[in-house]
């Protein structure tokens, strides 16, 4: 019906059925195929529960953003993003500290304390 | 060394601006596609009538249609962001290319099993008339299964030739 309103219809109609034609004994046994695989997949996908697949947008929008001020793709081989470099600079800053600390004896670790005090008491006993 | 590294943060500053707009781009255009299309094209045929017949799906049937559309285009739409917003032969972006051709399947089935791909309606004084394009779905996911093995075939180039696509992407 709608065909006798537009010939275009009918042409457009032909085009598709003589694809269909043509690719159909090949494309359709791999269209089944595929459709054994789809339905292996569809019980993981929830109905009535829209908020699922909404979090997932939301996940992979943010996801994308912040992966993308991280490794946007054109840092030179090497190259370690600022926000690395912020924490490898801290945590070199601390480790130092902590040397510095410890060679000064203000932190010893515990053995070490107890290991200084057994001495210092031998001495005292010697004396 | 300092300015060194101001002007490349500038740089990936920059890169990263675009990449993301790109996404937005991107992702804008697959909610157009895969749920603002669908959504308008199924309300108009809920309501449509051609030559005094009402060509319309059940409430219930239109109802789980649209849920679909818009399930599986909301995800189709994240991962084009995820996809679209990564730099170019990257194996971030191979990946959800991938994904991504592996979710329009299960958005071109859900046309299927949502019941869209077949329409009946009567014709008073004739019978019943009904409309099926399973056959039209299934060329289809024959297609994809080409398109798939085309995307494997990408990211399996872009993880061989890391190196070479990230010195030439370098390039300035």
């Amino acid at each position: 019906m709608i065909q006798q309103h537009n010939p275009y219809f009918q042409v457009i109609a032909d085009i598709i059925s003589s694809l269909i034609g043509v690719f159909q004994p090949i494309i359709s046994p791999i269209g089944n195929f595929m459709i054994a695989g789809i339905e292996v997949i569809l019980p993981f996908f929830p109905y009535g529960a829209l908020w699922v697949y909404a979090v997932i947008f939301g996940v992979l929008v943010i996801s994308g953003i912040v992966i993308n001020w991280i490794w946007s793709g054109d840092q030179p081989i090497g190259y370690k993003p600022a926000i690395f470099t912020k924490l490898k600079e801290k945590t070199t800053e601390l480790k130092e500290k902590t040397v510095g600390r410890l060679k000064k004896g203000e932190d010893k670790p515990e053995e070490e304390a107890e290991e200084v005090t057994e001495t210092a008491e031998d001495i005292t006993e010697e004396d | 060394m300092s300015s060194a590294r101001d002007k490349i943060g500038g740089l990936v500053k920059k890169t990263a601006i675009k990449n993301v707009l790109r996404g937005i781009v991107f992702g804008g255009l697959y909610v157009v596609i895969t749920i603002i299309i669908p959504f308008i094209t199924f309300t108009w045929i809920q309501y449509i009538t051609i030559c005094g017949i009402e060509i319309g799906y059940t409430r219930e049937r239109y109802e789980q249609i649209i849920y679909w559309v818009a399930a599986y285009g909301l995800i189709i739409s994240g991962c084009a962001f995820f996809a679209y917003s990564s730099p170019k032969q990257s194996i971030r972006r191979g990946v959800f290319s991938l994904v991504q051709i592996l979710l329009n399947c299960l958005y071109i089935w859900s046309y299927k099993f949502s019941g869209a791909t077949e329409a009946s309606f009567t014709l008073v004084g004739w019978g019943d008339l009904s409309v099926n394009v399973t056959q039209m779905i299934l060329m289809y996911l024959g297609i994809y299964f080409l398109l798939i093995i085309l995307k494997i075939y990408d990211l399996s180039d872009f993880v061989i030739n890391r190196e070479k696509i990230r010195l030439e992407r370098r390039k300035f």
